[in-house]
């Protein structure tokens, strides 16, 4: 009744009925990989919730921050409870924007025309990225003032503008008055709401341009109505989006910051390591080579070869891909079909290559840790890891890519098969005999 | 009166001590010697339970002490009349000045102990204990002798007044505040990287079997 009512409102004012109805009419896929961008859009929901309260909590500034945080406690139950939660889901967050992107990667849904969504995609986690290290930054704590002081270290070393980079951050030489207040800005307002922006153009793209679907037949478009079907599928996705987050989030305290004590710049705590999204980049820089050059006159330090290169580089593949791709595959035609990922053996190759590359700087960021609960030499393991990146990623692809060859190669053959459908019916003795039908 | 103490500490000391630290105070393969361990040392290692210590070479924590007040005063009596010094038991003073406090032991005890005095670890298997339940006493006492890992503060480095300051700042601490309502706390970002790609890993299951059991 009252939702008539509301509804006829907009409608006489907005026109509302028709496009509220074209919205639950709406097909979505029915396939469990589809789920994946939601959990990852779920934890982004729970990050600005808990965030805007952490934002009446957080003091932003040098001396404050650490105090505000580490004051988080049994004290303030809610606090700490909006606390949990969103560092966790910083954490759930990336991951299933990684799973995500991967089933976009490997069934080559980012295919014309959906390239400029792939882009809005690979944006999304690059800047999901820098929210979730900025926001471990801000409590000012012993850990995190050492990956800053890493990263500030990473921004010096850009050629010409670092220096001037590195000042205006900080407002002054590292760690400067500015440096908290500024990170706070950046993490609490601009990421987030740039975020948001590309969200809204995420999906309007893809409502837009429709989902991609594995049945092979262009013609149709198959899966479930937005309502009364969908809706509560997503709705149990987001439940279980909070539920895994609540979980980890009232049985594990993250981040002790009051354990690891205020930052000051004399002392580093030991072992340090970043949240596990920016660990690769920390895994590069202690595999990257002790390599200072001068070009021009102008040192190039070390850092920059893996703390500046190496991220551009696979930004600059990742965001190129759908275009490399095209190459490969000789194929620029329009498309709504999925390829399950054994159709391309090479393109799975590529992913798993990049995967294993991830993984093999993301190990290397603790290999301190490892080092000694393996007790080896650390030394050792560096140059075991720079083996591994260097040989091991392409070892992986290849495999990877020859299993996936060797699985169509099956399912081709199997292919038939699979269109024979067998009953059975039960016989005078009481077993079974197989009765032969055609394919439905 | 002093005779009369060291009599009593004797006897208590032949009882509890004598086994490990040995008769004449040298030591023993249980134990390191005590002898010439001044009033504080015997007041701190007995005073925080630390001493007896059930077994040699196991380090006991802050317990209570199973002796009385005057027991504990017969043992000094007995461990300084057998080789007189050491440091005597500090003086300290209610009050102090809790800000100044923190600046200094954000200096000296922090990278230790923890920004809140709740305890750390310092390394391989060692641990600074949590401060909540040391007596002023028994603070400036940890601060003079550097008891274990912990090194010792010389009164030119830490004054008598610095320590009273510092141990305004501890007590100015709320107890029990500081503690999770969570049961684990975690060691890092490893093992929280790990548990996020868990819970992760478990969403897929779940949007697996979602959508298999709802066909
Ligand atoms: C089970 C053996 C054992 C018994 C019993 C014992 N101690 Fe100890 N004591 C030790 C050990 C081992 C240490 C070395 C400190 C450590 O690391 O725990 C020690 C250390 C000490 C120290 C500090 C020495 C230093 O140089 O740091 C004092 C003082 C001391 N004990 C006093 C006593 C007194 C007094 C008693 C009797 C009430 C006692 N102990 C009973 C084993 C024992
Ligand atoms: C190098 C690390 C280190 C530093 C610095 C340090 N401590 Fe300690 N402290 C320890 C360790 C380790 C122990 C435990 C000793 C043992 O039981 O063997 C300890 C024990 C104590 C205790 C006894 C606690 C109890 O209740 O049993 C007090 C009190 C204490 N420290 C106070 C301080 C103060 C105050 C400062 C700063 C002036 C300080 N410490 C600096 C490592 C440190």
């Amino acid at each position: 009744m009252i939702v008539r009512r509301v509804g006829r409102f907009f409608d006489e004012r907005l026109g509302s009925d028709a496009w509220i109805r074209a919205a639950c009419a709406k097909i979505y896929p029915d396939h469990w990989s589809f789920y994946l961008g939601e959990f990852a859009l779920y934890s982004f929901v729970l990050l600005v919730a808990t965030g805007i309260w952490l934002t009446f909590i957080f003091q932003p500034t040098a001396g404050g921050a650490f105090d505000s945080v580490a004051g988080v406690t049994r004290a303030t139950p809610v606090a700490y409870l909006m606390r949990q939660v969103h560092h966790w889901s910083a954490v759930v967050f990336v991951a299933a924007i990684l799973v995500h992107m991967a089933r976009i990667f490997f069934t080559a849904a980012f295919r014309k025309p959906r390239e400029i969504n792939w882009v809005v995609g690979i944006s999304m986690l690059i800047l999901a990225s820098l929210t979730g290290f900025t926001g471990y930054s801000l409590p000012d704590d012993a850990l995190s003032g050492t990956g800053l002081r890493i990263a500030n270290s990473v921004l010096l070393s850009l050629p010409l503008v670092g220096g001037w980079g590195a000042a205006l951050l900080n407002g002054g030489s590292y760690p400067g008055p500015e440096l908290i207040p500024h990170l706070y800005t950046i993490h609490a307002y601009f990421l987030p709401v740039t975020i948001g922006a590309l969200l809204a153009l995420h999906l309007a793209l893809l409502t837009y341009q429709k989902h991609t679907q594995f049945v092979p037949d262009p013609a149709r478009v198959v899966g479930r109505r937005f309502w009364p079907d969908y809706a509560l599928r997503t709705l149990a996705a987001f439940f279980a989006t909070v539920a895994v987050t609540l979980i980890l989030a009232s049985a594990i305290e993250i981040n002790p910051v009051a354990d690891y004590g205020r930052y000051h710049d004399w002392t580093i705590p030991n072992p340090a390591v970043p949240d596990w999204y920016a660990a690769w980049l920390e895994g590069a820089l202690r595999l990257g080579p002790a390599l200072e050059l001068r070009i021009a006159g102008h040192p190039i330090p070390a850092v920059f070869w893996p703390g500046v290169v190496l991220p551009g580089l696979v930004i600059a593949l990742l965001v190129a891909w759908p275009w490399i791709d095209k190459r490969i595959s000789r194929d620029d035609a329009a498309t709504d079909v999925l390829a399950p990922a054994t159709t391309a053996p090479w393109r799975v190759g590529v992913g798993a290559a990049l995967i294993a590359a991830g993984l093999v700087l993301t190990l290397a960021a603790s290999d301190d840790q490892q080092a000694r609960a393996l007790h080896v030499d650390v030394r050792a393991l560096v140059n075991l890891y720079r083996g591994l990146f260097a040989f091991g990623t392409i070892a992986a692809g290849i495999a990877a890519a020859a299993i996936a060859r060797e699985l169509r190669v099956r399912y081709d053959e199997r292919g038939h098969e699979a269109e024979r459908v067998v009953a059975l019916r039960r016989n005078a003795e009481g077993g079974f005999d197989e009765e032969e039908t055609k394919p439905a | 009166m002093f005779v009369a103490a060291a009599i009593a500490g004797a006897l208590l000391y032949g009882q509890h001590c004598a086994s490990c630290h040995g008769a004449d105070l040298r030591g023993s393969v249980n134990a390191p010697s005590i002898r010439g361990a001044g009033a504080a040392q015997v007041d701190f290692w007995v005073g925080t339970g630390r001493m007896p210590a059930a077994l040699p070479w196991v380090e006991e924590g802050h317990r209570r002490t199973p002796f009385t007040r005057e027991q504990i005063d017969a043992l000094i009596a007995y461990v300084t009349s057998v080789q007189p010094g050491g440091a005597a038991i500090p003086v300290v003073l209610p009050g102090g000045d809790p800000r100044r406090g923190r600046t200094l032991f954000e200096q000296n005890c922090e990278h230790c102990h923890g920004a809140y005095a709740q305890g750390a670890s310092i390394g391989s298997s060692e641990w600074a204990p949590s401060l909540r339940d040391a007596s002023r006493v028994q603070l400036a006492e940890a601060v003079r002798i550097g008891p274990g890992q912990m090194p010792p503060f010389a009164e030119q480095q830490l004054g008598g007044r610095d320590l009273d300051d510092v141990a305004a700042y501890v007590e100015s601490l709320d107890a029990g505040a500081d503690r999770p309502l969570v049961p684990l706390t975690s060691s890092g970002p490893v093992p929280e990287g790990l548990l996020g790609w868990l819970a992760v890993g478990l969403l897929i299951v779940f949007a697996f079997g979602y959508s298999r059991s709802s066909r």
